[in-house]
């Protein structure tokens, strides 16, 4: 069977059950991936979490880029896809600080505020978090993998490794 | 606050206006450069893109690809960002430029190479910071440069982001830098919404 890795975008959030997709998010910063799975219907999904929080001047298609609306929007994907909400484990990945430290006076931390808000939406909403590599000054790219939850972290100098498997967490 | 501001939408006369200024900091950066490394650097005209800010690794060749990146704040009359992303080969070559070494193998280049690309950014950023500086009379002071080799989507991400939740879009230049060989480098400038109106306002294109 030959895997098809589906792009998961900045602010997009995709959904699947095809047992050979692999939902991926390349390049991470200090945007979020939030994968999730429910292991007893074989769903998995994938937000790209950009901002923390809706902008006032935020549009319903913009749900995706801020956790605050891309948690809900990534359960209702999974529902919509076949997934029990009661089984959806999640973990997440990202939240760096690519020009962190130094004088630069760039002070805000995007990556930690995005990490903290999308722990908290995912608590608001009732999913068990179950692994996280989060922070540092360096990007990452996210595979989640079916049939299993696989949960896969490269990085450019720094490690490469299996963060989770899902389908194995209850 | 005007909310085209705030979606950093700019009519064909104000994108003009920044074409120039970039024209013409982008002008005297090359000459900066030029002197520094003692030989003939020519540059091409630039660019000039408005993209959304999701769009922009798309622009640097995709989000996993490896670059270099020197980025800057800008603070004064206006307040933004100025960047400047190399790939990494071409990031290897301006290292070899400036400090006559191969730089060290990749992922991340030594402090030597940190350094230099530090420089050439810093030179680059001075440069265009003082042709807006001439040509709109506003006080803009650059802050030290920060540097990141990352992925491109986490180096463009920490770019555009950093500043804040309102920029929606960014306005991005890309230059080649042109010696015997050719040095594509791709130039960001992210002004603060509301510096972007004081900006077009000081050229004269204001709303």
């Amino acid at each position: 069977m030959t895997e098809t890795i589906i792009m998961v975008g900045m602010a997009e959030v995709k959904a699947t059950r095809s047992p050979s997709e692999t939902l991926a998010s390349l390049g991470l910063g200090s945007c979020i991936g939030v994968c999730a799975f429910d292991a007893t219907t074989r769903v998995a999904g994938l937000a790209h979490v950009v901002l923390p929080e809706t902008l006032k001047t935020g549009t319903a298609s913009e749900r995706g880029k801020f956790a605050d609306t891309a948690v809900p929007m990534l359960l209702e994907e999974m529902g919509k896809a076949g997934a029990n909400r009661l089984h959806i484990r999640a973990a997440i990945v990202g939240g760096a600080q690519i020009f962190g430290g130094g004088q630069s006076g760039l002070k805000l931390d995007i990556g930690a505020r995005n990490a903290a808000a999308v722990r908290e939406g995912l608590k608001k909403e009732n999913v068990p978090l179950v692994a996280a590599d989060v922070g540092g000054n360096y990007g990452r790219t996210v595979h989640l993998s079916l049939p299993n939850g696989r949960v896969w972290v490269k990085t450019i100098g720094h490690s490469e490794k299996e963060l989770v498997i899902l389908g194995n967490v209850r | 606050m005007d909310m085209q501001v705030l979606s950093f939408k700019v009519n064909e006369i104000q994108a003009d206006a920044l074409k120039e200024v970039a024209n013409i900091g982008i002008g005297n950066a090359t000459s900066a450069l030029s002197e520094m490394l003692d030989r003939v650097i020519l540059v091409t005209v630039p660019r000039l893109g408005i993209v959304p800010v999701e769009r922009v690794m798309d622009q640097v060749g995709g989000a996993e690809r490896p670059v270099a990146g020197v980025c800057l704040s800008v603070e004064g009359d206006i307040n933004g960002h100025v960047a400047f992303v190399f790939e990494m080969e071409q990031a290897q070559y301006l290292i070899e430029l400036l400090t006559g070494q191969t730089p060290s193998a990749e992922p991340m280049f030594d402090d030597l190479g940190q350094s230099a690309l530090m420089e050439v950014g810093n030179i680059l950023a001075s440069a265009y910071i003082n042709a807006l500086t001439e040509m709109t009379n506003l006080s803009l002071r650059p802050s030290p440069p920060a540097f990141a080799c990352d992925m491109a989507g986490a180096v463009a991400t920490g770019i555009l982001l950093e500043i804040g939740q309102v920029v929606e879009n960014a306005l991005v230049i890309t230059v080649a830098l042109l010696d015997e060989n050719m040095v594509d480098g791709f130039f960001f400038f992210v002004p603060e919404p509301e510096s972007l109106a004081v900006l077009l306002n000081a050229l004269g294109v204001g709303e």
